[in-house]
């Protein structure tokens, strides 16, 4: 879909040059597969991040992704894909279609700030982002959702995923009326137990309630220093349920969400536990 | 603006409006194999090669195409002979209405470019953004796998 009132296209080849033009009037563009679909009020040039050599990722402790890589890389990558019982290649197979996921960028959709399965499975994982404002910095990224709201001249650089070792399982789902919609409701966990069996480490995320993913903290409470079974997990979920403030919108009703979110928790975490046990 | 990009391997140069599509683009220099289905990246009508991944044409700024090589189903037959995947699909029947058949060609060479060997799941899954709506999924798919064994026999 062609934007109209756009009058310059830039491709900065720095991340220096590339903040410089990203001043009023100016948006910038990764896969530009989100840009396209809708019209920005007051946005006269596009800045194309594309040229930045930021498309790779690195495996050694944990994963380091670069902001241009696509989906498709994502999901390709042998490491990445096969991390954590494949969860992320699992949940990436769920976000649009093949042909959305080769233009469409790790960095465009965490700048995009809504519509998100990636989002909440991320926070579940505890990754870091690099943002670029005249120099770079990291974060957790969820610091990076809690601060600068808004229209932000930051420039997402990378991504960090976190090793995980065999004590650690993570689980995703997602409720949608198809195959590759937006979600009405999704939950990520990650879950860390001890020789005991006791949960030492957990994050319980819920995300399009309908706004972007965000940890459940009281749902974490209820499982960490529990024995990981049905008991801890029951408990979890409900705490869930009942802590999250749900809304209504086109997609579901906050009560209809309500009652996804203490499936989806349940469901996740005991997939979690699940592949706790076979390893 | 300028554009300067290899379509279907030759060199071309274009005047384009910053904020265009690359489907609007591609439609004005003749390739009308880029159907506009639903300018919204639903459909996959509009599916070309850019560096080899298959895209939603509508999807993507004519201007990020810059020194690209793009590829539509246009420039697939060689001295006048379909390519294989053409030639399956037609030989087998998986054309209804035809609209969504070169977006689902050019989904189909993404997919057979890395996966020589694919099973009906992957042929299936890889054609999940191109929609048929004469609903004519079960041929396009046998097409598909006849193909990937056709080119398997080239490539031998």
């Amino acid at each position: 879909m062609s934007l109209t009132g756009i009058t310059a296209y830039l491709r900065p080849q720095t991340l220096e040059e590339a903040y410089s033009c990203l001043g009023s009037g100016a948006l910038a563009v990764a896969g530009g597969t989100d840009v396209i679909r809708h019209t920005h009020a007051g946005v006269t040039t596009l800045v194309d991040l594309g040229a930045l050599p930021l498309r790779y990722i690195r495996e050694g402790q944990g994963f380091a992704v670069g902001a241009n890589a696509t989906l498709t890389d994502l999901l390709e990558h042998p490491g990445l894909g096969a991390h954590l019982d494949g969860v992320i290649a699992a949940m990436l197979r769920g976000v649009g279609s093949p042909l959305l996921r080769n233009a469409a960028t790790i960095g465009g959709h965490l700048a995009r700030r809504r519509y998100s399965d990636i989002v909440p499975l991320l926070l579940a994982l505890g990754a870091g982002v690099t943002v670029y404002e005249g120099a770079e910095r990291t974060l957790p990224l969820d610091r990076f959702y809690g601060e600068s709201p808004g229209r932000s001249r930051a420039i997402i650089t990378e991504v960090q995923i976190p090793a995980a070792g065999r004590d650690t399982a993570a689980a995703f789902l997602k409720f949608a009326r198809t195959a590759f919609d937006f979600a009405l409701l999704n939950c990520a966990v990650l879950v860390r137990r001890d020789g005991t069996g006791r949960v030492t480490e957990c994050r319980i995320v819920v995300g399009e309630t309908p706004a972007l993913g965000a940890a459940v903290p009281a749902a974490e409470e209820a499982l960490r220093g529990a024995p990981l079974g049905p008991t801890a997990i029951a408990a979890a979920a409900e705490a869930a349920a009942a802590a999250v403030a749900f809304g209504s919108d086109h997609r579901a009703s906050a009560d209809h969400r309500r009652a996804l979110c203490r499936a989806g928790v349940r469901r996740c975490l005991e997939e979690a536990h699940r592949r706790l046990e076979v390893r | 603006m300028n554009l300067d990009l290899v379509l279907n391997g030759a060199r071309r140069s274009v005047e384009i409006d910053p904020g265009e599509s690359l489907m609007e683009v591609l439609r004005r220099l003749g390739c009308k194999s880029v159907h506009n289905g639903c300018d919204d990246g639903y459909c996959g009508s509009c599916a070309v090669l850019l560096d080899g991944r298959a895209v939603n044409a509508c999807l993507v700024f004519a201007a990020r195409a810059a020194e690209c090589r793009v590829d539509t189903v246009e420039g697939l037959a060689r001295e006048g002979l379909l390519h294989p995947v053409q030639r399956a699909l037609l030989d087998l029947g998986a054309v209804q209405c035809g609209f969504c058949t070169p977006g689902m060609v050019i989904t189909a060479l993404d997919l057979l470019e890395r996966n020589p060997r694919p099973t009906e799941a992957d042929v299936r899954r890889a054609l999940a953004g191109n929609y048929c709506r004469c609903t004519g999924y079960v041929k396009p798919v046998e097409a598909i796998l006849a193909a990937a064994a056709e080119l398997r026999e080239e490539a031998e």
